[in-house]
């Protein structure tokens, strides 16, 4: 199995487009820190909270440091980062079906719930890996940028963390960003198998992500019955790792909707493939 | 339906028969409603160079991916090496090296890469395996090189060497001369010669007709998905029509009692040979025929084509179709 596993490595990471999410990440997260720096932190000015901050407190250092910004950054979890996940998993298979690939090592002795299961297992790992680059590049860069300092938190009041507890609570939310991220994966995973062509798979898992955000984070109430089924309702779990106290209870069913969710997405994968034809 | 199958025959098989390695039974797959291959009943012995031969849409295709597994069949049953597939689908993998259709690689890989690759997933192959394999099929100048940079035929012949990387002893070449030049044709050939004389049993799907009449000894025509014959190739084509070329200084006697024998359409004259199409069986009356009528006979030679045997059997399946 793991000798699979590392074929599909080989396969993956020596290909430049698995590269894209990573170039794209280790391009405009810096250029976006750099615009912030630039405008000097103008742009909290417009900012409600940040007013009432201000107005309220007395600040003694900066808050616009590199661990404010790093949790601005995962904002892009909602939306742009999941256009970078799918990128591998949409791939995996129906890229191999496009280039008559999957023929090949389908006449090969490893089963094909074998073959499935690796690209599966390296469909989370360049997920987790593209996470774990973006969390530690943008702390990197925050830091070199801004300096470190107390991470104040906008959100249902203000909450301060020192830099190690701030530290803690940032791997904290990567590591359930990653388990939010896998659900995306696993979406993009089952169009794949479904089709020989990686395009599909790739603008069909964008386009549920972005109508399921849209439903989750549209406040109508014909939506109140659909909305516990997305998984969308669920993704955000990694900013609960900035609540205090961290809500546990919500974490670990928000944790479970989405390993089951994963599991039924990549369970129901393997059950397609292992039926299908291969024509390609 | 019109069918000849020829039962396998332990003499007619002097490669080593007995020993099945391929065997389908009643074989089926159907695609939306639409029967591509039927109750194909296919038997490839070891030490076989088995040509598998059919117009394009016959279901040859569709019948090497049912025996690879890629296409589950609708109805019947396949047993490779004598175990049931795909029940005992590793054990029978393990000893089969196949290529389907198109050579396709890992085009951002080199060659050698994708040897490695393929060959891990069949076990343990050694890099002097794939050394050697590259240097058989004349690649080893280009085996660090991108794959996405050969041209067809480099392909095919990459396509060949990952099918042989694990020592196999049954190869499934489909359409393995596809789209190369007279001279990698020729060398695609020899090589399955080759591979064949190593004591590896050779599955060859293929459109050229004088391929598998020259490196064959058992052959299959299937039309429609339908098994239309199916034997030694050297029987077939004995059992079908000839052009018979009978050398005699008297070739208008000769012509005037074959015509009142009425035993074939058409009689040709050239020079002093007269050349007639029959049927293969009857060339022993017709040497009666003419000695007994006092005809000096200076040779008689037969010439079995596969093409004509291939187009009589595949367009007489064609008229019966029609019929039904």
């Amino acid at each position: 199995m793991w000798t699979l596993v590392k074929i599909e490595w080989v396969k993956t990471f020596r290909r430049r487009r698995t590269y894209i999410g990573f170039a794209t990440i280790g391009f405009f997260l810096p250029l976006f820190f750099i615009a912030m720096k630039l405008s000097g932190g103008a742009f909290l000015q417009h900012s409600s909270a940040m007013k009432a901050i201000q107005e309220n407190f007395v600040i003694m250092g900066n808050i616009f440091n590199g661990m404010f910004v790093s949790r601005i950054i995962m904002n892009t979890l909602f939306v742009h980062i999941p256009l970078l996940i799918v990128l591998v998993p949409g791939d995996i298979v129906a890229g191999e079906a496009a280039a008559g690939t999957l023929r090949t090592i389908l006449t090969r002795p490893p089963s094909r719930l074998k073959v499935i299961a690796s690209k599966i297992i390296l469909s989370l790992i360049y997920t987790a890996l593209l996470l774990i680059f973006m969390a530690l590049l943008s702390l990197i860069v925050g830091y070199l940028l801004f300096g470190l300092g107390y991470l104040v938190v906008l959100k249902d009041g203000i909450l301060i963390f020192t830099v190690r507890e701030a530290l803690v609570r940032f791997a904290f939310a990567y590591a359930l960003a990653i388990v939010a991220m896998g659900v995306i994966a696993a979406v993009a995973f089952l169009l794949s198998v479904q089709v020989s062509n990686a395009i599909g798979p790739i603008i069909g898992s964008i386009m549920i992500v972005v109508i399921f955000l849209i439903i989750t984070a549209t406040p109508l109430s014909a939506f109140d019955h659909i909305r516990p089924f997305l998984f969308t309702t669920y993704t955000n779990v990694w900013e609960l790792a900035f609540a205090d106290p961290i809500p546990w209870e919500t974490i670990v069913t928000h944790v479970g909707v989405l390993v089951l969710y994963m599991a039924g997405l990549f369970g129901l994968s393997a059950y397609i493939f292992q039926r299908k034809d291969i024509l390609s | 339906m019109f069918s000849r199958i020829l039962k396998p025959d332990k003499d007619s098989f002097p490669q080593g028969a007995g020993d099945l390695l391929i065997e389908t039974l009643r074989l089926q797959k159907i695609f939306k409603k639409r029967v591509v291959v039927s109750d194909l009943n296919l038997q490839v012995f070891r030490g076989d160079v088995f040509g598998f031969l059919g117009p394009n849409g016959a279901g040859k295709s569709t019948t090497i991916r049912m025996i690879l597994g890629l296409i589950h069949a609708s109805a019947g049953k396949i047993k490779l090496f004598d175990r049931p597939f795909p029940q005992q689908r590793k054990e029978s993998l393990s000893k089969i090296g196949a290529l389907v259709e198109r050579p396709d690689f890992y085009l951002y890989l080199s060659a050698q890469q994708n040897l490695k690759l393929l060959g891990k997933m069949s076990g343990r192959i050694p890099d002097s395996r794939i050394q050697e394999m590259l240097e058989i099929v004349g690649l080893e100048d280009r085996a660090r090189d991108r794959v996405k940079t050969f041209s067809h035929g480099m392909k095919q012949r990459l396509g060949i060497a990952q099918a042989l990387l694990n020592n196999p002893e049954l190869v499934i070449l489909d359409e393995p001369s596809s789209g190369l030049d007279p001279e990698g044709m020729k060398e695609v050939r020899n090589l399955i010669q080759n591979i064949s004389a190593q004591g590896m049993t050779v599955f060859l799907s293929s459109h050229l007709l004088h391929e598998v009449e020259q490196i064959c000894n058992r052959m299959a025509i299937i039309n429609r998905g339908e098994l239309l014959v199916q034997g030694n190739v050297n029987e077939l084509l004995k059992s079908g029509e000839t052009i018979l070329t009978i050398r005699t200084p008297q070739t208008r006697r000769a012509r005037e009692i074959l015509e009142k024998k009425k035993i074939a359409g058409s009689i040709e004259i050239q020079d002093e040979r007269v050349r007639i199409k029959i049927d293969y069986s009857k060339i022993p009356q017709i040497n009666a025929w003419l000695t007994d009528a006092g005809i000096p006979i200076f040779e008689l030679t037969p010439q079995s084509s596969l093409e004509d045997f291939y187009l009589s059997i595949v367009r007489q399946a064609d008229v019966d179709a029609r019929k039904n």
